[in-house]
């Protein structure tokens, strides 16, 4: 049996399977999204001394983040502010449509691994994709932004808006 | 309102269920096949899609969003149907393979429902480290590559093993005599 | 004399400080293309002159361009490469806001010259499409549009703009994965994006929500999607 015919029958049987069978998924969209609500993870308690360290480690862990986000230098609560948590950074820019592209240095890292930037007073309302460098070769897309696009295939832009003023975006 | 596949992702990474809704209704018939070509069982493919989009949802934090999300998905049904086959042992034929349908050649469709069978029978045979790749090749249309990415595999090893699959099934359908003549 | 001498120096300082402030020139453009070696200055200038006089390009951002291209080790032919993709689209009076925009995005980030080349070739098309489409609807620099009560004439920059965001909308939509067999979602995506650009006049937006059918923006989407292979 040549190669190619035995690719053939591969992908054919394949696919009447599917078909035979398609009605079993019918409904599968519907039932994953009446489940999901209860799939979260629930905490999962493990008794023991090991299960008991690590929970104590991870909550003193998450207490020093959240001091560390709510009381760093980092003003990440002002919406005019952009912020990058890399804590291994050496240095972090902000490259955006409103510069151009020009990478701008952001300042830090503050004590919790925080780079941070403020938008320019001036800058015109509109939709701007923007991003960070790290390190001056890494590109990484903003996490805490509301809408992401493809570009140039493999990189990811995070989008903001800025709004007239005295409007919401 | 419909929406590309990234804004998909984000609305569901921000917790809105139905986004992901439309996701699973994008890739079910791929994840259902991918299952039921590795597992060869309607119901536990059926079982393994639902878990596979289920925990895709649960770490959907994960994904990174630069990679091609088919990849990512199709990795996590491979995952779950391998830890179905480890814990399952399962091996079966397929069952009910396929139906005859009306206003066709009733012996020209028996001989080509034989012949599927025996096909996927021989798929079954084939031990799951050759299995899994071979669906993801020949249902999914994943190159090495993405193959390579899905398994966390190197890309030598995807091939040598994508070719050990393709000579043991000429093997077993030899033995049972088919050909590649209709 | 010593006051003669003061305000010679007056002069002079300013002078200096003149030239510190000034804006660029096109002839500024012209040599910094010839600095990086092109082989077609004709065509350049032709292109940008219309850019200049039409106001779609400042010589001040063709001149940052030029820089930057000047910085890059690619081969000339793609640097000039770039430059002619804008220049063809100047003439054809496009907009060159979202080319120039991904030209400074790509070699910020690294993206080779070819990869950029390719990426405006394709991008420049979906604006023609898009400028033919809204043109065949009427929409055109100093149309006068009656929507209801309102009355308005259409700017360059506001016709402009609409083209440059719908194109942007329909590129994002189609490489973001987005179901072409979808008309609804992919005008849609288009009309959001016009909504919420603050150059885009309201009752522009809501002429072209009536006069574009969601079909028409499918059809170019479909166009992105064949170029990109999709």
């Amino acid at each position: 049996m040549h190669e190619h015919e035995l690719e053939t029958l591969l992908k054919e049987t394949l696919t009447r399977s599917v078909e035979t069978h398609r009605d079993r998924i019918a409904d599968l969209e519907y039932e994953i999204i009446e489940e999901l609500p209860e799939s979260r993870p629930a905490p999962r308690w493990r008794w023991g001394l090991v299960g008991a360290g690590a929970v104590a480690v991870a909550a003193v862990f998450a207490l020093g983040l959240w001091v560390g986000w709510n009381f760093s230098g980092a003003p990440c609560h002002d919406p005019q502010v952009l912020c990058l948590v890399y804590p291994n950074a050496k240095s972090v820019s902000l490259a955006s449509q409103f510069t151009l592209w020009e990478p701008i240095p952001m300042n830090g890292p503050d004590r919790s691994g925080v780079w941070w930037i403020r938008l320019p007073d001036d800058i015109k309302p509109g939709r701007y994709e923007y991003g960070f460098i790290v390190d001056g070769e890494r590109w990484v897309y903003d996490p805490r932004a509301s809408e992401f696009v493809h570009t140039f295939d493999d990189k990811i832009n995070s989008v903001l808006y800025i709004a007239p003023r005295g409007e919401q975006p | 309102m419909g929406a590309g596949e990234l804004e998909l992702i984000q609305r569901a990474l921000h917790g809105d269920v139905d986004a992901w809704g439309e996701i699973v209704r994008r890739y079910k018939d791929a994840v259902f096949g991918i299952a039921l070509g590795i597992l060869g069982n309607p119901a536990d493919a059926e079982d393994a899609a639902h878990d596979a989009f289920i925990r895709a949802y649960e770490g959907l934090h994960t994904f990174h969003l630069e990679k091609r999300f088919s990849t990512w998905i199709f990795a996590v049904t491979a995952n779950v149907c391998k830890n179905k086959l480890r814990r399952e042992r399962l091996f079966a034929p397929l069952k009910h393979l396929s139906r005859l349908t009306k206003g066709s050649d009733p012996a020209k469709q028996l001989a080509q429902q034989e012949r599927t069978q025996i096909i996927r029978e021989a798929i079954d045979q084939l031990k799951p480290a050759y299995k899994m790749p071979l669906v993801l090749r020949y249902y999914a249309d994943l190159d090495y590559k993405e193959i390579a990415e899905a398994l966390g595999l190197p890309e030598g090893t995807v091939k040598t093993r994508l070719h050990r699959a393709k000579s043991e099934l000429k093997h077993i359908l030899e033995q049972k005599g088919v050909t590649g003549h209709a | 004399m010593r006051w003669l001498m003061g305000i010679l120096l007056t002069l002079g300082l300013l002078g200096g400080l003149g030239d510190a402030f000034a804006q660029p020139t096109p002839q500024d453009v012209y040599k910094c293309f010839a600095e990086l070696g092109v082989s077609d200055l004709q065509t350049l200038k032709a292109g940008f002159d219309k850019g200049f006089s039409d106001k779609r390009i400042t010589p001040d951002t063709a001149l940052r361009l030029c820089q930057r291209l000047k910085q890059s080790s690619a081969p000339i032919s793609l640097r000039e490469g770039v430059l002619q993709i804008i220049a063809r689209a100047l003439l054809e009076e496009l907009p060159v806001t979202m080319l120039i925009d991904k030209t400074f995005e790509g070699l910020t980030k690294g993206v080779p010259l070819d990869v950029i080349n390719d990426d405006l070739l394709e991008r420049k098309m979906t604006l023609s499409e898009v400028k033919t489409l809204l043109a065949s609807k009427g929409i055109t620099i100093s149309l006068t549009i009656r929507f209801g009560p309102v009355t308005l004439t259409l700017t360059l920059e506001a016709v402009d703009t609409a083209i440059t965001e719908a194109a942007g909308a329909l590129e994002d939509y189609v490489r973001g994965g987005g179901k072409l067999d979808d008309p609804t979602a992919i005008k849609s995506a288009v009309q959001l994006r016009l909504a919420r650009n603050p150059l885009i006049p309201q009752t522009l937006t809501a002429y072209i929500e009536q006069a574009v059918s969601a079909a028409e923006w499918a059809q170019i989407a479909q166009n992105i999607a064949t170029r990109l292979k999709k």
